[in-house]
């Protein structure tokens, strides 16, 4: 091959690599979907599924016409820059759209896009059962297309402040997606409240049992496979030498496939420990072992990252706990999963993988905690706000009436799971 | 806790080193790691036991 050729393969190689991981992300969404209706009671179950599809749907258009820019706009603060690549990204631009001379920038988009997918859908299983679909959808879109995008601007590229100034190092996104979304959640749910009898009249947490827990145990683990896509989608296809972090520090493969593998390792036995076998916590905890190595994984040794994941596991099932005596109904332990290992995540980078070189600046425990507090600040500031509008002018949770009867005949008129006896009835 | 293999961001980049994982410059610290992954393990089995027949009390 000439070294034409080569460039050209390489080209196609990097645009073929970033569209299948982000087809291999949707996985996460179908996950999402089938473990949160696993949750849901029976009544609300179409009610929840649809919440997880629109969500999708409504994240798309809005980060292709502001999301994708804001990323490359606010790297330095709230004040966004202007220079060739945020032209590049606005939505009428060359580049976003099928253009001959750039095969990178849609797949890229895609890839990004997928993790707004993500970020959104962390919210989504939090509050079932008594949001309004619009208000959920309009927070899902903030959410997804705004606030997570902006924490990566400011902490998730190689010209992120976080990175430049202070050394923060992040490799998967347990900052920007998995703390901002559980911060964000935190803020909705403060406003939106309880569910109806999850709470008895001494304030005592009552158990809302799944109505189908198979499905949920089946959605996590499409949310496992689907989380090798999403970790392969931050590594830097380089055309030549070592694959690249996000940051531009060199990495392999090999450590997704070492270290994601022993965080859920770790993160499932810890959290059968901790949790004393409970099945839901148990299949939770080994999202919350893949979620604790996210930030260090590219250098972590595997054995190290066992016991991150471990940690995480333990750490889920304590602070799910604790947040529910505390009155936060999160209906699928969110805020715990995402939000405990997310912190986690990043403060087990600056305990365990200080001192890394960077470019100018090493990687520190002073950095990681920096970026912690930011996080947590950006997820919960606009999540709470928007959400005290939303109940201040009545929008943002369904009425008593419709919570007991049940989202699925309330808002769609028709019940999504028929029980087995009243098929022959159902199809008269 | 300073774990870096590397003082220099000239020879992290230059790929040329191998291995880059954390401790790798302190064998001790990884034999140690492993160790307690090992017993991590043996709790957790333990545990299985020991929350096995919940149901039947």
């Amino acid at each position: 091959m000439t070294p034409d050729d080569i460039e050209l393969f390489a080209k196609k190689t990097i645009e073929t690599f970033y569209f299948w991981t982000g087809v291999l992300m949707w996985l996460i969404h179908a996950g999402f979907m089938v473990y949160e209706a696993g949750v849901t009671r029976r009544k609300n179950v179409l009610m929840t599924m649809m919440k997880n599809l629109l969500t999708c749907a409504v994240v798309t258009p809005s980060f292709f016409l502001f999301g994708w820019w804001i990323y490359y706009a606010f790297p330095h603060g709230i004040l966004p820059i202007s220079n060739a690549l945020t032209a590049a990204a606005l939505p009428w631009s060359a580049h976003m759209g099928p253009n001959l001379q750039d095969n990178i920038t849609g797949v890229f988009w895609f890839a990004f896009l997928l993790f707004s997918f993500t970020t959104a859908s962390i919210m989504s299983g939090a509050v079932i059962e008594r949001i309004q679909l619009g208000a959920y959808l309009f927070l899902a879109m903030v959410l997804g297309s705004v606030v997570w995008i902006l924490a990566a601007a400011w902490g998730w590229s190689d010209t992120a402040w976080l990175y430049t100034k202070f050394g923060f190092h992040d490799w998967g996104a347990g900052g920007c997606v998995h703390t901002v979304a559980a911060a964000f959640t935190f803020g909705v749910l403060l406003n939106l409240g309880a569910r109806i009898g999850k709470y008895n009249d001494r304030g005592d947490p009552q158990v809302i049992l799944p109505h189908n827990l198979p499905l949920t145990m089946l959605g996590l683990m499409l949310i496992f496979t689907g989380f090798y896509a999403f970790y392969a989608a931050c590594a830097v296809f380089q055309t030549t030498g070592p694959w690249m972090s996000i940051y531009l520090t060199p990495m392999t493969l090999s450590s997704l496939a070492f270290t994601v593998t022993m965080g859920f390792s770790g993160g499932a036995m810890g959290a059968f420990i901790a949790s004393r076998g409970e099945p839901y916590w148990t299949i939770s905890g080994g999202l919350a072992g893949m979620i604790s190595i996210a930030s260090g994984l590219d250098v972590y040794h595997p054995g190290l990252g066992y016991l991150i994941g471990f940690a995480g596991g333990m750490i889920a099932v304590r602070f799910g706990n604790f947040l529910e005596r505390r009155g936060i109904d999160d209906a699928v332990g969110a805020i715990a999963v995402h939000g405990g290992a997310g912190l986690w995540s990043m403060l087990a980078m600056g305990l365990f993988a200080s001192g890394y070189p960077q470019h100018d600046l090493k990687t520190s425990l002073g950095g990681q905690l920096l970026g912690m507090l930011i996080m947590v600040a950006l997820g919960f500031v606009p999540g709470y706000l928007l959400s005290l509008i939303l109940k201040l002018t009545n929008r943002l949770r369904v009425s008593c009436e419709d919570e007991l009867k049940g989202l699925d005949i309330a808002e769609l008129g028709i019940e999504g799971v028929v029980p087995a006896g009243e098929l022959s009835l159902a199809n008269d | 806790m300073n774990s870096s293999p590397f003082r220099l961001w000239e020879e992290f980049a230059s790929g040329g080193a191998g291995a880059i994982y954390t401790f790798f410059g302190t064998p001790w610290i990884v034999k140690g790691i492993c160790l307690l992954v090992f017993a991590l393990i043996v709790w957790f089995l333990l545990s299985a036991y020991r929350f096995e027949g919940r149901g039947r009390t």
